[in-house]
Formats: C-alpha cells, sequence, structure tokens
C-alpha cells in the first residue's frame, strides 16, 4: 500500500506541474489578446498576477508593474513560489522521492522539463522567446501526462496524481473567471474611477475606444487561457457571450478542464482509493457548491462572489484529503 | 589516432608495458585507437548528456547544503579478464563468510578470543561493538549481508583487499548505470565480444531480501529505509527500491507498536514491514537504544529485530567487523573459521596498538599511508610522501595519543588506466568495489564499481572528493 508521504508527495507533483503548466498557458495567451487590442488602449499586464494570486508578492518584490518585469516575476523568478520555473522545481523534488512508484520514463519526462525550465527562464521573458518557451513548458507537461497515461498502473499512486492535478486545474478555473469578473467590475465603474488596474477599464478610460466593444475579443482570451476556445465553439455553435463561457467552463461535463469534469474526476478517483468513506462528503460537498452556481449570473458582482465562495470550498476539498490520507496518525 | 600512454610506474589495466593491448582488453584498444580523440569526446559527451538527463547525480554538501551533481564518469572502460575475475570472486565469497562467521561468534560464544585468535581488548575498545545486539541469531548466520570490498592492484598486477565496507556501502547502482551509458558508448564493442552482464544485482539483492523474512511469511514486504533526499546516496536509495518493487521508506514512515512489529503508515492505515534494507548507520536505527537525539531512526526498532519480527540488513552491529584495525586480522580469521588459505592477500597493515609496529610506522611515517580506524569516505588519510613535515609530525602525535585508533599502511601504486581528461587520454589511478552478498547463498557483482582519481598523479578515488567512475567490463578470453 502507499505511503501517506509519498502520496502527499505525488499529490503535490502533479499540482506543481498542472500549476506551471497553466500559468503558461495564461500568459501565453494573455500575450495573444494584448497583441490583438487596439495599440490606442493602453494595456495593463496586472490582471496575469490576480489570476495567480500573487499581487501582494509582486508588489513587495518589484514595486510598480510594467510587461516585462511581471512576465518575469510569473515564468522566472525563482523567489516566487509559484511562478512557472519555481513550479517546475517543486514539481521535481516532489517526484524524486516518489521514484519507486512513478514510471521512469515519467521521472526521466520531469527531470527534462526541469533541466529545461532551469536552463531558459529567462528566455521566456521577453516577448520574441517567450511563446517557444512557454510552448515547450505546455507540451512536456502533455508529454508527462502522455507517458502516465499509457504507462502508468491504475493504482493509487495515480490516483493521487491526477486527484492533485484536477483540484489544481479547477482551481485555476475559477481563478481565471474570477479575475474576469473583477475586471468587468472596474470596468462598470471606470467612468466613475480614475484609479484604473485592468486592460479592461484602462482602455475604458484612456480612449474613445471603449473595451466595451471588445468584450468579445476579452471572453475570447478568456477561453483562450484556458484552451477552451476550439471545444466551445463546438459545443455551443454560436456567438461567444459571457453567460455562455461561464456555463462551458463551470458546467460541461465533457470538457476537461470545466470544474464539474475535474471535480467529477476527483470524486472518482476518491472513491478508488481506500478508506473512500472519509472523503464522500467533502468532495460531494464540493460538487453542490458548484452545481449551485448559476451560470447566467456572469454581471461582475455576483460571478466575483461565486468564485471566491468556489475557491474556499476547494481549499476544504483540499484539506479534507489531507486529513484522510497525509497525515496518517501513529495508530 | 587515439594515443594511449601508461604511467611508466604503475600497472596499467587495459596496457602491458611495452604499450600493447592486454588480452582481454585488445579489441576495446584497437576500437580506440582507431577512432581518435575528437570522436572518443563525442562519446563522453553523450555519456554525460545521458547522466544528466537520466537525473542520475550524488549529493555533496557545500555550505551547509545538498547539492545535487551530475554523476563523474569516463567513458573508457576499464577491462579484466574473465578467468582472472573468477579467482577474485571466489576470494571475495570466502572473505565474507569469514567475516559473517566471525560477527555471528562475538555477538554470541566469542570462541575467537577464547582461542586467542583475537584479542580480547580490541572488541572492548571498539566503537562499532554494539552490547545490545549480544544474544541476537540472525537467519543463516548472516550479519554483514551486504558488502563493497575495495580492491586495488599494485605494481606487481596483484590485487589487495584495501577495506571492506560493511556498514552501509555505496555505489552499486552505478555499476548498473554506467553499464547502460557505456553500452550506448561503445555498443560497437559490445557486439563482437562477451562482457559479463551485471544487470543481475538487483534481483540477487531482492532474493537475499526475501529470504530474510521472518519464517512463516509467504510474500514479504521488504522497505529500502533511507534517511531521506539530502543524502548523498539517495539516488541510489531509490535506484534499488525501483528496481525490487521494495517500497522505500524514512524513519518518519515506520513505526513499532507494542506487538513489536514494525509497520508503515500508508494510506490504508498501518501495514507490516517484513525486511528492512537499511541505509542509514546503525546508530541512528532507534533512538530507544542507540543516539536519543536520532529524528531518521525508528523507536523500538531493535526490540522487533530481537523479537525476530522483522529483518534488518546490514543487521546492527555487523559494523564491528568493518575496521581498519579488525582488517589486519582478516587473514587469520579466514584460516581460523574456515581452514582455508586467504585467496586475495591484504596489504600488509601496521597496527599502531603494538609498541613494535607503531615504532615502525613513527620511524617511517614518509613511506607509509596512515589511516583512522573508523572514518569512510577516505576522511582523515594522510599518505606520507606527499605530506609536509608538519602534517607528518601531526600524525605521529595523534598515533601516540590513540595508537588503537590508527594504522598504517605500505603506499601502493595503484594500478592506471586510459583517462579522458580535458580532451587528452591520460593515466589515471583506480581501484574497484565489487558488491557482495551473503546469506543462504553468496553472490558477487561482475566487477564492480572502478572509482578513479580525476586529478593528475591522485591516488583518492572517493566521488566526494574529486573522484570519477568508469564502467568495469569483465571480459571473456579464448
Amino acid at each position: 500500500m502507499l505511503l501517506s508521504r509519498v502520496a502527499d508527495n505525488l499529490y503535490w507533483g502533479a499540482r506543481y506541474l498542472e500549476r506551471a503548466e497553466n500559468t503558461s498557458r495564461i500568459v501565453r495567451s494573455y500575450t495573444d489578446v494584448i497583441v490583438d487590442l487596439p495599440r490606442s488602449i493602453t494595456s495593463s499586464w496586472e490582471p496575469l498576477l490576480a489570476v495567480v494570486g500573487s499581487s501582494e508578492t509582486f508588489r513587495e518584490m518589484y514595486g510598480a508593474g510594467d510587461e516585462r518585469s511581471i512576465v518575469h516575476f510569473l515564468v522566472a523568478e525563482l523567489a516566487n513560489a509559484g511562478s512557472v520555473a519555481s513550479s517546475v522545481e517543486n514539481a521535481r523534488e516532489c517526484l524524486r522521492t516518489c521514484r519507486d512508484v512513478f514510471p521512469r520514463d515519467g521521472w526521466l519526462a520531469a527531470n527534462d522539463l526541469y533541466l529545461y525550465a532551469a536552463s531558459h527562464r529567462d528566455e521566456g521573458v521577453a516577448r520574441r522567446g517567450r511563446a517557444r518557451f512557454l510552448a515547450r513548458i505546455v507540451s512536456d507537461s502533455r508529454h508527462l501526462d502522455g507517458i502516465l497515461t499509457s504507462s502508468m498502473s491504475r493504482d493509487e499512486a495515480y490516483e493521487f496524481f491526477r486527484i492533485g492535478q484536477m483540484l489544481e486545474r479547477a482551481e485555476m478555473t475559477t481563478r481565471v473567471l474570477g479575475v474576469r469578473a473583477s475586471a468587468l467590475l472596474e470596468s462598470a465603474s471606470a467612468y466613475a474611477s480614475p484609479v484604473l488596474a485592468t486592460a479592461a477599464s484602462a482602455a475604458a478610460n484612456s480612449s474613445k475606444v471603449s473595451l466595451e466593444d471588445h468584450d468579445e475579443v476579452q471572453w475570447m482570451g478568456v477561453l483562450r487561457s484556458l484552451s477552451a476556445l476550439q471545444m466551445y465553439q463546438r459545443s455551443t455553435r454560436a456567438a461567444i457571450d459571457a453567460n455562455g463561457v461561464v456555463r462551458f467552463l463551470l458546467h460541461d461535463a465533457s470538457f476537461p478542464r470545466s470544474a464539474t469534469y475535474c471535480l467529477q474526476r476527483v470524486q472518482r478517483g476518491l472513491e478508488r482509493l481506500p478508506r473512500g468513506a472519509d472523503t464522500k462528503e467533502v468532495i460531494a460537498d464540493a460538487l453542490d457548491v458548484l452545481d449551485s452556481v448559476d451560470p447566467d449570473a456572469s454581471d461582475g458582482f455576483s460571478l466575483d462572489a461565486e468564485m471566491d465562495r468556489l475557491q474556499v470550498t476547494l481549499a476544504e476539498l483540499h484539506n479534507g484529503i489531507a486529513n484522510a490520507y497525509f497525515h496518517t496518525a501513529a495508530g | 589516432m587515439a594515443d594511449l600512454r601508461t604511467n611508466a610506474t604503475a600497472w596499467d589495466e587495459l596496457l602491458d608495458a611495452d604499450g600493447e593491448a592486454r588480452p582481454a582488453a585488445l579489441e576495446l584498444v584497437a576500437k580506440l585507437r582507431s577512432m581518435g580523440v575528437s570522436e572518443l569526446q563525442q562519446r563522453q559527451d553523450l555519456a554525460e548528456l545521458d547522466i544528466l538527463t537520466m537525473g542520475i547525480t550524488f549529493t555533496v554538501y557545500s555550505d551547509g547544503r545538498g547539492i545535487d551533481r551530475a554523476w563523474p564518469f569516463d567513458v573508457i572502460p576499464r577491462v579484466i579478464a574473465a578467468r582472472e575475475w573468477r579467482k577474485v570472486e571466489a576470494g571475495l565469497v570466502q572473505r565474507l563468510k569469514a567475516l559473517n562467521a566471525f560477527i555471528d561468534d562475538l555477538y554470541n560464544e566469542q570462541r575467537v578470543i577464547r582461542d586467542g585468535v583475537f584479542p580480547a581488548e580490541l572488541l572492548e575498545d571498539s566503537v562499532n561493538y554494539r552490547r545490545e545486539c549480544r544474544g541476537v541469531k540472525p537467519k543463516f548466520g548472516a550479519w554483514a549481508h551486504i558488502c563493497g570490498s575495495d580492491l586495488v592492484r599494485d605494481a606487481d598486477g596483484q590485487f589487495y583487499v584495501l577495506e571492506d565496507n560493511l556498514r552501509v556501502p555505496s555505489g552499486v547502482s552505478y555499476v548498473l548505470e554506467n553499464r547502460g551509458i557505456s553500452k550506448r558508448a561503445f555498443a560497437d564493442v559490445f557486439a563482437t565480444q562477451d562482457i559479463l552482464p551485471v544487470d543481475a544485482y538487483t534481483d540477487e539483492l531482492n532474493k537475499l531480501l526475501v529470504s530474510l523474512a521472518p519464517d512463516g511469511i509467504e510474500y514479504p514486504t521488504v522497505a529500502v529505509l533511507t534517511p531521506g533526499v539530502f543524502n548523498s546516496a539517495y539516488f541510489e536509495h531509490a535506484f534499488l527500491a525501483q528496481r525490487m518493487g521494495a517500497v522505500l521508506v524514512e524513519g518518519r514512515d515506520l513505526v513499532v507498536q507494542s506487538d513489536d512489529c514494525v509497520y508503515m503508515r500508508t494510506i490504508g492505515g498501518l501495514e507490516r514491514v517484513h525486511v528492512i534494507y537499511r541505509r542509514i548507520d546503525d546508530v541512528f536505527c532507534d533512538p530507544e537504544v542507540f543516539r536519543e537525539d536520532s529524528t531518521l531512526g525508528v523507536p523500538g526498532l531493535m526490540r522487533a529485530w530481537k523479537a525476530g519480527n522483522v529483518a534488518i540488513a546490514n543487521a546492527p552491529g555487523s559494523g564491528v567487523a568493518d575496521d581498519k584495525v579488525v582488517y589486519a586480522w582478516v587473514p587469520d580469521l579466514i584460516r581460523y573459521y574456515l581452514e582455508e588459505e586467504p585467496l586475495i592477500p591484504n596489504v600488509p597493515t601496521y597496527r599502531c596498538m603494538y609498541e613494535d609496529e607503531r615504532n615502525y610506522v613513527i620511524d617511517h611515517i614518509e613511506e607509509l599511508v596512515i589511516k583512522p580506524a573508523n572514518e569512510s569516505g577516505g576522511y582523515g588519510i594522510l599518505i606520507g610522501n606527499r605530506a609536509s613535515r608538519q602534517e607528518l609530525d601531526a600524525a605521529v602525535a595523534a598515533i601516540e595519543a590513540d595508537p588503537r585508533n590508527w594504522v598504517a599502511q605500505p603506499i601502493l601504486s595503484l594500478s592506471t588506466a586510459p583517462t579522458l581528461c580535458d580532451g587528452v587520454i591520460e593515466a589515471r589511478h583506480l581501484d574497484l568495489r565489487p558488491f557482495i552478498l551473503t546469506g543462504g547463498t553468496s553472490y558477487v557483482t561482475a566487477g564492480g564499481l572502478t572509482r578513479v582519481a580525476l586529478t593528475k598523479g591522485s591516488l583518492i578515488v572517493n566521488s566526494s572528493q574529486g573522484g570519477g567512475s568508469k564502467d568495469t567490463w569483465v571480459v571473456e578470453t579464448n
């Protein structure tokens, strides 16, 4: 049977890898959105910090932010525990202690990803090398995922990896939506407030071109940052609109980055573990909370509040899993 | 065309005194001579890339922080003729049988002392003798199940045993990894001759560990106990666990219950462990019995072991025979327990505890290697002809202060092999660490870990002190 300590490391190894991949996707797609906006709109990179929840850390370390410093902080900064480079390093450290249960090829891929990120991280900052660096992180992470899919027995070790991965992914989806919600809020009050922080509001205030006109571009950016645009379009066969995007990203049961898909996968994983009864309630609660989110309430206020509520629920789910499996008592 | 030069004063493993290939190395030397240094360098670079991407590392400590370093590897293999190897193998099996009989005897009847073969005062002084192990009778009478003995070859071409590592010898994973790398680097040479495979080791080790399980356990759970990810040999601990399908545990994963059985903390609750391959020193094993400050060990482990509920390899207390003073007695122990003559000689060893031998050491200190009895990793060794007057005086003072803790040996001219150093092939000194398994039966690795001193003229081969490694080929010749 799997050691508790190893289960803990597998779970976190998967979370860190998923975090590195997600942050890479988001920085990449945000860069694409900014490039698409008319140059008359002053763009801000601050929302990127909000997505990964590290605005405060950033300000303590860097002060004011521009594209270069923010992207450096998110991609290459080793002093930022949430950067792509740090996440990859942490993932490797976790998986290093799981080598007896992890497929050898999987470890080689994780180590390879680490070596690449450690030696090329600075190339991921300037726009010229950014896309290439981020694409490599995403594809290496997918490569590792494929190795596990095709060569790892569906045992407890595998389930802990998947549970960590899916929980992290669900959390990132709620964060991206949460930040979009704040942008909507600021955009709504932008005409009154001169203090502006996001691309949306900055644009609305400082230029004749209202960002309202670019609402579709912004929601498209949300879909892109979760690699969901194509699947959204196939699924809805309609123009991109706020309610449709929120419904898809939260409730579509077949899209593998939707919150519902991720949590249902966590639930299946937990059911396959020993003593599944211990976590039955906490995962059921999390799915209930998710179900209760009204996808049509996509105005800034309610979306913002709903995403906060979901993130608290996900944190409770994490605690439930950790208490059940990672802190086994002496007995 | 690669220029293979030898060191005139030492025995070279690939070339004879005239610079011609030794019979077992004929094909390799021909290959090396035909390829030129730049192609060899390419193969070296590819090998280093393999090591990096496969994450073959060891950890060194610097500024209180462990740094994970790529394993240093020289692409040119060291070659031994199979016919010669079989004699060495027999000698090692013999040696370990005697050493195990000796350890078992020391913790039980102590016949060897009563018969006047081994001095009682040495046992009383031994820092590695664990009184807590008295009266324990492990299966097969085997205590030092896994041993790494260091062999050197002197200028006359004779193999000598330099020391026996009976506590937690490391390096075997690199034997297996080095082979994987050299198979890729010299695929062409492997195709045309018989080089004995080394892969069987982990299977043999697994069989041995399973055989040690308490009676009546059909499918024992085997665990490799590691101090953790910061240990210099962590790579190896993980490697061995993975290859054997064993569980890699740290002390905090294990708990001894009131039934004196060892359990590990799993996601399903506590689960019994039957065999522990410990890779931590015995004094750290159990804070209830040994060092109270040990956070690496498992409280109650000794209790469980003495009750026969768990097997531990190597058995606690085995280190009593891993001592540079005991070493001097090994030829006598072989004669005493097995009634055989030693098949591999010891290096002549002067024991500073005896006045006449001590006086000889002090008078001839410039011609000797001075070693502390109980250090490993090459620490504390002084080579007489390379030390300053000050260092020699300090050594004499240390010997006079604590004679029991020092031994001395003649300075051997360790054998050499051609080694690629900064784009040039030069002779470098090396040794050999084969691994010997002893339980109901015995097993010796085909060859072992060849460690090479990468610094010109240096005799220190330890990887913690700038040593590298080579693949070791045991080659069948007709």
